[in-house]
């Protein structure tokens, strides 16, 4: 006892010795006290008033109990702690671990003398017990804080599979996952980032299909995170990357647990952030923009076409306002001599170069939809879509744009929502082409496009070409790629993730 | 270190990309509104001399108003024909724009039209001028007027609002017709590179239409030897020219037998020359031809259909003579028969060569002609 | 810099877009041989096989080397730096007159309102972009760009076949035989003998088991490829090919499918144009290897704009315009290139055979070395 007091006058002289972080220790003061009065102060000296401290007798020895309101399940603690901890046949000095073996009835119970790992799990929604004279707690799994249920995905909807998607509860996720991943070789190692935000992430992968350098690397980057706080996968994608400064983002995320299995199965390791339904896949390509989940379960040449209509979709949202603008205003020869008069008819009025209303048109596009997106659910589809009518119908009968150009623009928006993974990306890129367009017609378009392929064949994921399998040309990935061929012809894994290629066949 | 590099590098490429906007004005981008869409072009000798009356058809309602001073101005609802005197030049051009407010746009020229006594003067300075140009098209039409080009231009269209377009597709049309030949600019300026091959350029002419109107209908063809027109051939001959150069895809032959007049379409027909040279310079032509059709109508008598063969066959034959014989008094090599055996005797063609057109009459030729129409 | 290796099979292929590139539009074949110029392709792949001897016994006696690294070590620092100098006059040289030569044909036939400066300024910035995104992404869209460029001749064939005139080859084999011999020294020196670039990139190649093989692949199919278009300009132009700067451009003019659709040459011209700024930039990347050989620079990204301004600037002065830029490929080129693709590397080789003993030495010393220096 004395031994205790002395270290706490001596952590108090220190603390008091050197400003700054209120809470800093040094190492012995990491560990809890002995005495309970200590380690209560000490306690809850970290949190404010959500801290519940449950005073109670185990035996003669006095005990606390400490868990924080909103975080734990008060009647999960009342019901499998406190009842087996007051009991009166309790023997005396009886010792932590023997509580922990004979009397609590809770699952995941686990013994600590660590004050950090204390806190932490007062945080996550843990409670914990601490014995005077004995330094240590218990730290007792009693989570129950309002989550969300698992419901249909908002952002990946299909027609055919399954509905559930991912929750913010990252043990909801990997149970999610483990439904549909048994094997035992799936894994989840569990890390955190964020200096105060102390946010849990798992890495999930197979073992034996997942490549262990890529594994390791997941690791090594999750480990650089050194931020205040990670509120969102986006931050882990955006720290992890390979290319920051591209636009196309190099880590894929899903909403859906069916979508993530796949990715695993493949080879792929998936993280998941605490707090996010989204959850991230590395390495990612860029083909998976057109790949959708339901593309399995549907008929092989019915996916196929839908592929293809969705890459045809991508082109057209970024090339179509640059092609038009380049034939109305270089190459005018190309356009057919009919269709050329109504053009000339119809822009005959407008006050603007093609290209100011090019642009105009496209950046109206972008505020109603932007503005769409933040309008009440109620109101909103039906304010953007009679806007954007009243807007196109009005502008042309004002003479401010022409007829063609609206529809080349309607027809652009609408294929943009064909392939919303990348809308961020082809979005810039089409104001980009556009630029170039005017600048140099359709040369311009050209070199704008060789710049882009360049720059997307250089990109790597994780140690992966991000264009794979055309850019390098990987001929037994084609099957999986613009094409879905049969799964029965599927037989072998993506070139390059594993090890373990084959995937149909040798069950045992 | 590292950033204040990474700082520079981004400065530099700011810059360079800064840079092309000071190129602003350099890029040759034209507005819609700022065309003036040529559909055809006609070409007339002027009255002064050594000059041309190069006639412009644009597409109207698109147009701006022209500026005052013009040479003629004529309008249909849908078109503007400008005329103006002077050398077909850049500076001739140019003063088109002047007046129009519009820069001049040959890439949608879908014809030209070329008066006739022009063509007999020689066309060689001006197609050179078109053939530089690198919006026009070398598939774009060649038609020779029987008269003014300008008036031909300015004549109703029967097939569109507009009639250069109206004659061009009645020239493409041809396979359809088999009343007349087609020939583009490529097709013209083969013959001229060539080194006896004469081009065949459609004709037309203003008839009067049901209504008092002038339309324009084709008839013949003018026959170029280079770039001037040296003679014609008529209608009637011009099934002849078809039938040798392989060119008839929907040809008519209309022939009396035994008292009935029979009329053949021929929806089949290939043609195979065989050539045959001598030592004194002449040639022997072995014309092979397979037809097959059907017999549209019978009017009066009661032919065989053996009859009916064979007064086809002949009949065919009859006009491959005629448009031979037109051939030959013009010294015209109309058909590429000294082009072929250039191409399968070459040691012949060096020596005898140089005398194609002063032994085309003495050519000697031969038929091989079957027809095969469809049941009677 | 990093992301610069390749594998064999991606040579080939570049290869391949690399010959077919240089005769796409161009006509310097025409002029001589005319309705025979499809066998100047031929005869020049002949006269061409021994030169792609000399490489191949290069590359195998200097297995992971460049051609700039060969150099110094056959001849020695000084002296090996001297003719790295030569070969990059010569990649500059060429790479500028490339570069004008697509300028010229965009400013002639696509879009003739624009002055040079400002195209070849927006060329020099794409080109730096892609040179930054290094040799491995370009290696990497090569087979994109041949398929592409392959594609449009193939459909311009199908679209075209009825203008067809196979009469047109008529009459063969009826020039002099010093014109066959011209004909195929331009085409082997010109648009096989520019392949020379890619021996310094060698060094890049991953290792494999079949190198030579993708590589004659890819040398015949870009033959093919160019035999394929000649023969078009033959078959489709006859009388008038000769006559064309660029007769395969005037090929594209006479694609008509119908009434709506009769002016889509630039279409057509579109892969043509991809195919051509991939030569461009095989060479570049031999000059920027070549230059960071030669002033010792590891990191070769400090060289990209210097190198591509050089050369942009040098598109201004190389030529004064495309008839000139004929003029030279068809009477001074083959000689002067000649000497750089053929002597130099003979040369090299000859004194690597003669002093074989003592380069062998000086290589192993080099190993030494720097296995120490990783130890």
């Amino acid at each position: 006892m004395l031994h205790d007091i002395f270290r706490k006058i001596g952590y108090l002289i220190r603390r008091s010795q050197q400003p700054g972080n209120a809470h800093e220790e040094a190492p012995d003061e990491r560990k809890l006290f002995e005495r309970l009065e200590l380690n209560k102060e000490r306690i809850q000296s970290y949190y404010g008033n959500d801290l519940v401290l449950r005073a109670c007798n185990v035996g003669s020895r006095a005990a606390l109990l400490c868990y924080i309101d909103g975080l734990a399940d008060e009647k999960f603690i009342g019901d499998f702690v406190l009842v087996p901890l007051l009991r009166p046949w309790l023997q005396q000095g009886m010792r932590l671990s023997h509580i922990k073996e004979h009397f609590l009835t809770a699952g995941d119970v686990k013994e600590t003398d660590a004050l950090p790992l204390l806190l932490g799990s007062l945080s996550a929604g843990d409670c914990a017990l601490l014995l005077d004279g004995e330094a240590g707690a218990l730290l007792i799994s009693s989570k129950g804080y309002a989550r969300r249920g698992v419901e249909d995905s908002t952002t990946e909807m299909t027609a055919r599979g399954p509905r559930e998607s991912f929750t913010e509860n990252m043990r909801t996720n990997t149970a999610l996952l483990r439904r549909r991943v048994k094997s035992p070789d799936l894994l989840f190692d569990l890390c955190s980032a964020g200096r105060y935000s102390k946010t849990d992430i798992t890495i999930a992968y197979i073992r034996g299909i997942a490549q262990e350098e890529t594994v390791a690397e997941v690791k090594r980057r999750l480990a650089k995170i050194d931020v205040d706080a990670v509120l969102e996968s986006g931050y882990v994608e955006q720290y992890v990357e390979d290319a920051p400064y591209s636009l196309f983002a190099t880590v894929g995320n899903s909403e859906r647990p069916d979508a993530v299995a796949a990715r695993l199965l493949e080879g792929r390791i998936a993280i998941l952030v605490d707090g996010t339904p989204f959850v991230l896949t590395v390495p990612c390509f860029f083909m998976e923009t057109f790949q959708g989940v339901e593309d399995y379960y549907a008929r092989p040449f019915f996916a196929t076409f839908l592929r293809v209509l969705r890459f045809a979709a991508a082109i057209v949202t970024v090339l179509l306002p640059a092609l038009y603008l380049s034939f109305t205003i270089f190459h005018q020869e190309i356009i057919p001599t009919k269709l050329l008069f109504s053009m000339v008819g119809a822009s005959a009025n407008i006050p603007f170069p093609e290209l100011l209303e090019m642009l105009l048109m496209s950046f109206t596009f972008e505020v109603l939809r932007e503005a769409g997106k933040r309008l009440p659910r109620a109101v909103g589809q039906s304010i953007s879509i009679v806007g954007a009518i009243i807007v196109g119908e009005a502008a042309v009968s004002a003479g401010l744009v022409s007829a063609p150009m609206v529809i080349v623009v309607s027809f652009t928006a609408v294929c943009s929502f064909m392939v919303p993974a990348h809308n961020d990306a082809f979005t810039l890129l089409r104001f980009i082409f556009i630029a170039a367009a005017g600048w140099m017609g359709g040369v311009g378009v050209l070199l704008c496009a060789l710049c882009l392929l360049a720059h997307l064949a250089s990109l790597e994921s994780f140690g992966q070409p991000y264009m794979a399998p055309f850019f390098p040309l990987r001929r037994g990935d084609l099957k999986d790629s613009l094409v879905r061929a049969p799964l029965h012809d599927m037989v072998a894994r993506p070139t390059g993730m594993t090890g373990n290629r084959r995937r149909v066949g040798g069950n045992k | 270190m590292q950033n204040a590099e990474r700082k520079c590098r981004g400065f530099v490429a700011l810059l360079l990309v800064g840079l092309l906007f000071l190129f602003a004005a350099c890029n040759g981008s034209r507005e819609l509104y700022d065309l003036g869409i040529v559909l055809g072009i006609g070409l007339d000798r002027s009255a002064e001399e050594g000059a041309v009356d190069m006639t412009l058809q644009l597409a109207s309602g698109l147009q701006g108003e022209p500026g005052g001073g013009m040479g003629g101005l004529q309008s249909g609802e849908a078109f503007i024909n400008y005329t103006l005197p002077g050398d077909v030049s850049l500076s001739h051009f140019r003063q088109f724009k002047l007046r129009m407010q519009k820069e001049v746009y040959l890439a949608h020229n879908e014809l030209f039209v070329i008066g006739e006594p022009l063509a007999r003067a020689g066309i060689g300075p001006y197609i050179d001028f078109f053939l530089r140009d690198p919006e026009l098209r070398v598939s774009t039409n060649i038609l020779v007027a029987k008269g003014s080009a300008a008036e031909l231009l300015a004549a109703e269209a029967m097939l569109s609002e507009y009639p250069t377009l109206s004659l061009s597709q009645r020239e493409d049309s041809y396979p359809l017709s088999g009343a007349t030949s087609r020939c583009s600019l490529f097709d013209f300026v083969s013959a001229m590179a060539s080194e006896c091959r004469c081009a065949t350029v459609p004709m037309a002419e203003l008839q009067a239409g049901a209504d008092g109107e002038p339309i324009s209908v084709f008839n013949g063809l003018a026959i170029f030897r280079g770039d001037t027109m040296i003679g014609t051939l008529t209608q009637e001959e011009v099934s002849g020219l078809l039938f040798l150069t392989d060119a008839v895809r929907n040809g008519a032959l209309r022939f009396s037998v035994d008292g009935s007049v029979v009329e053949v379409e021929l929806q089949r027909s290939k043609t195979k020359l065989c050539y045959t040279v001598q030592e004194d310079g002449t040639a022997d032509i072995l014309v092979t031809i397979r037809s097959g059709g059907r017999i549209v109508s019978r009017a009066g008598g009661a032919a065989e259909r053996n009859s009916i063969i064979r007064a086809g066959e002949t009949r065919m034959q009859e006009e491959m003579l005629m448009t031979l014989r037109r051939a030959q008094e013009l010294h015209a090599d109309i058909f590429g028969f000294g082009d072929a055996i250039a191409k399968c005797e070459p040691d012949w063609w060096e020596v005898h060569g140089g005398n194609w057109e002063a032994n085309l009459p003495r050519l000697r030729f031969a038929f091989d002609i079957v027809l095969e129409p469809g049941e009677l | 810099m990093r992301n610069q290796s390749f594998t064999p099979r991606q040579l080939g292929v570049a290869l391949a877009a690399f010959i077919f590139a240089a005769n796409r539009f161009s006509s310097y074949y025409t002029e001589t041989l005319r309705q025979d110029a499809w066998l100047s392709v031929l005869l020049g792949l002949l006269f061409f096989a021994p030169i792609f001897l000399l490489y191949v016994a290069l590359a195998r006696e200097f297995p992971g080397k460049g051609l700039f690294q060969i150099n110094e070590i056959v001849f020695g620092k000084g002296i090996g730096k001297g003719i790295t100098v030569l070969y990059l006059f010569f990649f500059i040289l060429i790479n500028s007159m490339n570069q004008r030569y697509v300028a010229d044909f965009t400013v002639n036939t696509i879009l003739p309102e624009m002055a040079l400066a400002p195209l070849v300024f927006s060329m020099a910035i794409v080109f730096a972009w892609v040179l930054r995104c290094g040799l491995r992404a370009t290696m990497r869209i090569g087979w994109f760009v041949l398929l592409f460029a392959a594609g449009a001749l193939v459909l311009s064939y199908a679209l075209l076949a009825k203008q067809m005139q196979p009469a047109n080859f008529m009459p063969a084999f009826r020039h002099a035989p010093v014109r066959y011999l011209q004909s195929a020294h331009t085409n082997a020196i010109i648009s096989l003998g520019d392949m020379l670039c890619f021996l310094p990139l060698l060094r890049y190649m991953q290792p494999g088991k079949k190198v030579l093989r993708p590589v004659i692949i890819g040398i015949l199919s870009g033959a093919a490829l160019t035999l394929l278009c000649v023969c078009q300009n033959i078959l489709v132009l006859g009388v008038l090919e000769p006559y064309r700067l660029y007769p395969a451009y005037d090929v594209a003019r006479l694609i008509r499918i119908s009434d709506a659709f009769s002016r889509m040459e630039f279409l057509f011209t579109i892969p043509a144009l991809l195919l051509f700024t991939l030569r461009v930039l095989f060479l570049f990347f031999a000059i920027v290897e070549g230059m960071g050989q030669l002033f010792g620079i590891e990191d070769r990204r400090p060289l990209l704009l210097p190198t591509v301004g050089l050369c942009a600037a040098l598109t201004f002065l190389v030529v004064s315009g495309s008839g000139e830029l004929k003029a030279f490929t068809m009477g001074v080129a083959p000689f002067f290139s000649g000497f750089f693709v053929l002597l130099l590397p003979l040369l090299t080789l000859t004194v690597f055979l003669v002093r074989r003993n003592r380069v062998q030495e000086v290589i192993g010393n080099n190993a030494e070395c720097r296995e120490e220096v990783s130890a």
